[in-house]
């Protein structure tokens, strides 16, 4: 007997409809197999289906080859959360029909009881997408908003604690249940379909750090912003204890909430990588992933040997990637994000497959001036050249020049730290990014970042005292031609900030101030950052 | 623009474009020296001048052997017309001594070019310079020295003058190029088009696009032999002292110092080791009573007091309430704002303002008067 049941397996972060047959035939001797290049945990799912569908009072056919086939047959599958479909196709494909019922009786057999069958054409109008426990209860799996979103035809039963996650993809499609016995009888009408669980509200943004935590540093907050309003790139140099993780922690707080398309997105990233997704609805603050500077290239481009799974840059995608101490990253690592912070998504070839990832994040770096911390500072370096080259080597040049505010901070005093000053709060600030970002949007460019150099005359026009200061700093060697067409889109940004029209001199100004090189390689020569 | 200068030069007057383009093919005279272009001058009208050496009638000059005699044969190859056209068209200016842009350096010069033709954005007025002279065959510690010595003047606000040769001349150049591009004048033997030596080629674009790039020859002059000890003599006049970091006993080098001295400019010689031919002319120069050269600061110092025009101008006229607020020690950009009660854009614009003329430097997140 064969039963034909709907399932869904994640490609990427993607999901891929998977069609979930089982074949029974019985009085042969026993054995079960699962095709369709399923991975271990696939595999594995015999022995959970096995002992769910004897826990919830059904029958394991007897004497029977069990064939599962887990179509279309060339794509891998993976994970557990084919498990549900498997266990119905199996209780299914080993019902009796009418015809069957009385030859085996005849045969002098038992008939089944009613409890016990499930007619496959039951199993049509639903898609199943859950893991089993060995009682029989559903578990939720990575991924259900992808997965659920790709079975788009059909309404789909998950684990209750699913359901919430489930509804993002259409809320009039999504079926929960607790256990195996559960979906029998809501499939065969004997019970009603439960209510989702109660959805918590919660405000999403309390615990995002607040600006106003942080007094003082009036040139990296204002860079902060900047930041914010125009998608930049930001690298915050100074010694330990200046402040650097502190401000980079509130750049999410800034930041407005994610547009839909970039939320449904990165929601799905989250949901795929494991992380979760809050409550009742996609993630809306922008995502703050930190990762620290021992993690491996996989772990922050994403992929891995047998699985892909995305890697931080993703899971950072719509929000702030924070790279703490960059001279302690592999330096290889840091170059490997080069691509991907200019094409804004990554794609990961292995010998088996191949995905993209997206990944279009905002990239917070922090790094010490110097060894000895002091550069920049009234006080004057301690280091030799030597201990100087040695730290430059560590960071990445051409990553380091995809950034295009560069702000040094000062350790504070401890007036300053004594003093009960508190600074601007992150909802003032965020209220003139989003003005900021508005007239962005008008302009028909999600970020000025993305304005290309030919029409930057036409978005970007500059006042008189604007360009002779440009060309002054191209005289003096302080301006590259590639810096030329940054500090033009920077500047922008900052003008879009002060609510000017044409860029004026003092933001040309402060874009020039912030794109100047890090202390560091002006002292080594090295002028191409 | 007086007529009279105090070496008895007068300004050549260059009546219209006929004129110029003649000026221009008279100046390409094969073994024309300058002080024989002085005197063919003097006989009137560029043009006719030209006339008359195209007849064969140029009136003799020193010493028998003769290269006039060739000219009326390579007069024939000449076209003034498509010569000046050429000029026009490469962007190569023409300043005959006496034009308003001559740099001023040379007007009061014993020996002055007649004509120096040139290239590039670079300014030459109220500068400061330094020569940066030296063998072609030097080691890598000259090399080091010179690339060196280029960088810390140019970030110190010097402009660094060579004459594109290899070795010395080449890392000068490359030093002052790689802090502050436009800080860089060369001054080369042949016409300002042509490269020469062939590895020298970025270096020469580079000069010719944010430095200057100066000849007393027109286009496509070739570098001959007798060209060069003539562009030594400008290198040296235009510059406040000269420094030779590497040089043997006998070299274009020591021709620079001899023109620097008889100029009365200061000599500066790096000294080397004992062992080593390329430090024998330096280390005699020292001997022979030249400023040693054993630090970098020491040049810096030096040099500051010879020039006078650049730190008038830092001084004088230069109103800003942010130069009154900063004293003379490094000051942290923070402080500045907390202090000045000003918002950080308006400290950034003034700081970036200052920083453009030269009277502030930023180091980080701190900033200081540039003495």
């Amino acid at each position: 007997m064969l039963s034909s049941s709907a399932s869904a397996t994640l490609r990427g972060i993607d999901g891929q409809r998977v069609q979930v047959e089982v074949h029974v035939v019985t009085g042969v001797l026993p054995s079960f197999s699962v095709v369709g290049l399923p991975d271990a945990s696939c595999r594995e799912a015999r022995d959970r289906v096995r002992a769910a569908i004897n826990s919830n009072g059904f029958k394991w056919p007897s004497q029977a080859r069990v064939t599962v086939n887990l179509a279309p047959s060339q794509v891998r599958k993976e994970g557990a959360g084919l498990d549900l479909a498997i266990a119905l196709g199996v209780i299914a494909a080993s019902t009796l029909d009418e015809k069957q019922a009385e030859r085996e009786l005849d045969e002098g057999g038992v008939r089944q009881p009613e409890h016990q069958r499930l007619p496959p054409e039951l199993l049509g109008g639903h898609g199943f997408v859950a893991e089993l426990g060995l009682d029989g209860s559903l578990r939720s799996v990575p991924g259900i908003l992808s997965r659920v979103a790709a079975i788009d035809d059909l309404a789909v039963v998950v684990a209750p604690e699913a359901a919430h996650e489930a509804t993002l993809a259409g809320a009039e499609k999504v079926r929960c249940c607790a256990s195996l016995r559960q979906v029998v009888d809501c499939l065969k009408g004997i019970e009603a379909w439960p209510d989702h669980p109660p959805i918590p509200t919660l405000d999403h943004r309390r615990h995002v750090p607040d600006l106003a935590d942080v007094a003082g540093h009036p040139f990296a907050r204002q860079a902060l912003e900047i930041a914010a309003a125009g998608g930049h790139n930001l690298l915050l140099v100074g010694p330990p204890g200046a402040g650097k993780s502190m401000l980079a922690k509130r750049l999410p707080g800034i930041m407005p909430d994610m547009e839909n398309e970039v939320a449904l997105i990165t929601s799905r990233v989250h949901s795929v990588a494991g992380l979760g997704i809050p409550n009742d609805s996609l993630l809306r603050v922008p995502p703050f992933r930190a990762p620290h500077h021992s993690a491996s290239m996989t772990a922050l481009i994403g992929g891995g040997s047998g699985r892909l799974r995305p890697g931080e840059i993703s899971c950072a995608h719509g929000g702030v990637l924070f790279l703490d101490e960059l001279g302690e990253f592999a330096p290889g690592a840091l170059d490997a994000m080069r691509q991907p912070l200019e094409d804004g998504s990554v794609h990961i070839s292995r010998a088996h497959a191949s995905v993209r990832y997206p990944a279009r994040f905002c990239l917070v770096a922090a790094m010490n001036p110097c060894p000895c911390g002091l550069l920049g500072s009234v006080e004057p370096c301690r280091c030799n050249e030597q201990s100087r080259q040695r730290y430059m080597r560590r960071l990445s040049g051409p990553l380091l020049d995809r950034i295009d505010l560069r702000v040094h901070m000062q350790r504070p005093s401890a007036n300053q730290l004594m003093s009960s000053d508190k600074g601007e709060s992150s909802q003032s600030a965020r209220a003139r990014v989003l003005a900021a970002r508005a007239k962005a949007h008008i302009r028909g460019f999600p970020s000025n970042s993305l304005i290309p150099a030919g029409q930057l005359d036409e978005f970007a026009p500059i006042s008189d005292a604007g360009r002779s200061m440009l060309k002054g700093a191209l005289a003096d060697g302080r301006l590259s031609a590639r810096g030329l067409a940054r500090v033009r889109m920077v500047a922008r940004t900052i003008a879009d900030l002060a609510d000017e029209d044409t860029v004026s001199e003092t933001s040309i100004a402060s874009a020039l101030a912030l794109r100047a090189r890090p202390v560091l390689f002006d002292s080594l020569g090295v002028t191409h950052v | 623009m007086s007529d009279w200068s105090a070496n008895s030069y007068s300004a050549i007057t260059i009546a219209d474009d006929h004129e110029l383009a003649a000026f221009i093919a008279l100046a390409g005279l094969p073994g024309l020296s300058p002080g024989r272009f002085w005197s063919l001058l003097a006989l009137g009208a560029p043009s006719q001048i030209w006339k008359r050496v195209a007849a064969g009638r140029a009136p003799r000059h020193g010493r028998a052997v003769d290269a006039a005699r060739a000219w009326p044969a390579w007069c024939r190859t000449i076209d003034p017309g498509a010569e000046l056209d050429r000029h026009l068209a490469s962007n190569t200016t023409v300043l005959p001594f006496g034009h308003c842009e001559y740099p001023d350096a040379l007007l009061d010069d014993p020996d002055p070019p007649p004509v120096i033709f040139r290239q590039g954005p670079g300014v030459l007025e109220d500068r400061v310079r330094v020569a940066i002279v030296g063998t072609r065959r030097c080691t890598r510690y000259g090399e080091g020295v010179a690339r060196e010595l280029g960088a810390a003047l140019a970030q110190r606000g010097v402009d660094v003058v060579s004459g594109l040769a290899s070795g010395i001349d080449a890392a000068a150049h490359a030093g002052a190029i790689s802090r502050v591009p436009a800080r860089t004048v060369a001054v080369v033997a042949g016409g300002v088009d042509i490269i020469y030596p062939k590895r020298n080629r970025g270096l020469y674009q580079q000069i010719a696009e944010h430095g200057a790039l100066l000849s007393e020859w027109p286009l496509g002059s070739k570098p001959e032999t007798w060209r060069f000890p003539a562009r030594n003599r400008v290198v040296a006049a235009l510059s406040a002292a000269t420094v030779v970091v590497e040089s043997g006993c006998k070299g274009g080098s020591m021709y620079t110092v001899d023109e620097a001295l008889r100029r009365d400019r200061a000599v500066f010689a790096v000294p080397g080791s004992i062992y080593s031919p390329a430090s024998a002319g330096t280390n005699k120069l020292i001997s022979d009573g030249a400023h040693s050269l054993h630090d970098f600061d020491g040049l810096l110092d030096a040099v500051a007091p010879l020039t006078g025009p650049s730190l008038a101008q830092v001084e004088l006229g230069i109103d800003s309430w942010l130069l009154e607020a900063v004293g003379w020690e490094p000051v942290a950009l923070d402080t500045v704002v907390r202090e000045c009660g000003r918002s950080p854009s308006e400290v950034t614009l003034e700081v970036e303002r200052l920083i453009g003329v030269g009277a502030l430097r930023r180091l980080g997140g701190v900033i200081e008067r540039v003495t």
